[in-house]
């Protein structure tokens, strides 16, 4: 918590990114970089589905980011209502984009996975549905920034959405299991499910850590990028008053 | 004073000039062209019927959410009305209360008309309105949200069903399910009361929520 207010200081906060920023770049460069050479050279191809399998080493990461995304908007949201904290609301904000993207990227590589693994690019699966939706409310809640002009009201808005938000994805992960277990027998072979070797485990945890750091990047740049805004805005609608009551006297 | 909004909101709707039916007419409209996309063949229709109506019943939610809290926030209402010393809470609740009365009952109360042109056997047709009057809480509840979240904002429309579109699916789905089971389950389908859970949540969320949202619009 104190930390939290700590950060609430801009200059603070620009302290902090000088160094936090280019760590986290540098952490996501290298171990994305490590990781994809152990995902694509050095772990070996799946029994069953061949070199198919190295998408996953994309896709679980990007899928949880893409959860750690949203999770963070909603804390991040909860800090702005409560505390009122300005920079909380630019981090929301800076998180909603690659979050969406990660959303996206998990589904583009779900749906690459599942041509060879299930014979079919889209299955309305609960997990593929869940993400599904998951990426409508990243939009909604991207929406709702670009279209309410003024920030503060803005702020406020998206604040209250991305809590409703994160409060109903369980019940919609809930109701679409529900759905799924009643439509479609399950056609998932879950391949993490008896646990995974070390092998294949290895590339995954370096991916995961590599896609972390890259998440915490963009979102202080974003957060970076906000508060130069910010300050120029501000700067523009308060210029000095350059006529004083003297000047008129004379 | 929930009771002085929502007779308010009955008045002004009646004095309308019919603006409560756009709803209906819009669901008659886009029943009928889906009845034509599908080439009005009825064996097609009798399947498609239950989920067609529910989509046709959301979309026209959707469609009237700007008539919630838009006209009392841009004229100054809400603000006044907290003045007054009517909390947001209390104004939450009514606006709920009346949007669900003046716009979406009369939705879910025309259903088995709707259901004619689907050709629905009697019992789905009952399992339908069932369903539909567990689930009108929280199909209200998170229109009504949407509506306070956009606010007085003119191009909210589209910013509305991005919002409440995801949070309706869970709804969407009970919906279906149990209309569809009533002939075998009846009303002790376990859906029914999934679907009433829903709308519990829905507005134990969306009342709290749509507050906070009101008195973010009126900068309170």
């Amino acid at each position: 918590m104190r930390f939290i207010s700590y950060l609430a200081n801009p200059v603070r906060f620009l302290r902090f990114s000088r160094f936090a920023t280019p760590i986290s770049g540098g952490l996501a460069l290298g171990l994305i970089g490590i990781g994809l050479i152990l995902a694509l050279f050095i772990s070996p191809p799946g029994q069953e589905h061949g070199e198919a399998v190295r998408i996953l080493y994309v896709h679980v990461p990007a899928a949880w980011c893409a959860l750690a995304a949203y999770s963070g908007i909603a804390i991040a949201s909860l800090v702005s209502f409560v505390w009122r904290h300005n920079l909380a609301d630019s981090v929301a904000r800076s998180l909603a984009l690659p979050g969406a993207a990660f959303t996206f990227l998990t589904l583009a590589t779900g749906s690459l996975w599942g041509r060879p693994a299930w014979g079919t690019w889209w299955q309305w699966d609960g997990r593929m549905t869940s993400v599904l939706i998951l990426l409508f409310i990243y939009i909604a809640y991207i929406a709702i920034w670009n279209i309410v002009s003024d920030r503060r009201l803005a702020a406020r808005l998206a604040a209250i959405l991305g809590m409703v938000g994160w409060l109903n994805i369980p019940i919609i992960k809930f109701s679409v299991n529900w759905w799924n277990s009643l439509h479609q027998p399950a056609t998932v072979s879950d391949i993490g499910a008896p646990g995974v070797s070390a092998e294949l485990g290895w590339p995954w945890a370096v991916m995961a850590l590599g896609y972390t750091a890259l998440l915490v990047w963009f979102t202080l740049r974003g957060t970076e990028a906000e508060l130069v805004e910010l300050k120029r805005n501000r700067a523009a609608s308060s210029k000095p008053a350059k006529v004083t009551l003297e000047d008129i006297s004379s | 004073m929930v009771l002085k909004i929502l007779r308010r909101d009955i008045i002004r709707a009646a004095r309308s000039g019919g603006s409560w039916a756009y709803g209906l007419v819009f669901m008659a409209i886009f029943l009928s062209l889906s009845a034509i996309a599908l080439d009005g063949e009825m064996s097609k229709l009798r399947q498609l019927g239950v989920p067609l109506i529910w989509l046709a019943l959301s979309f026209a939610a959707l469609m009237s959410v700007e008539r919630v809290f838009s006209e009392d926030l841009r004229d100054g209402t809400t603000g006044q009305l907290w003045l007054s010393g009517v909390s947001f809470m209390t104004q939450a609740t009514a606006g709920l209360l009346s949007f669900s009365v003046v716009y979406i009952l009369p939705l879910a109360l025309t259903a088995p008309l709707w259901s004619l042109l689907f050709d629905l056997p009697a019992v789905h047709v009952t399992g339908l309105v069932l369903a539909l009057i567990c689930a009108l809480p929280g199909l209200a509840a998170y229109t009504a949200f949407a509506g306070a979240l956009t606010g007085a904002r003119g191009k909210g429309g589209f910013l509305a069903i991005f919002i409440s579109a995801p949070l309706l699916v869970p709804i969407l789905i009970m919906g279906v399910i149990a209309t569809n089971n009533y002939p075998q389950d009846g009303i002790a389908a376990l859906e029914y009361r999934a679907l009433i859970g829903l709308s519990l949540l829905a507005l134990a969320l969306s009342i709290p929520a749509s507050a906070a949202a009101l008195s973010v619009n009126t900068d309170r």
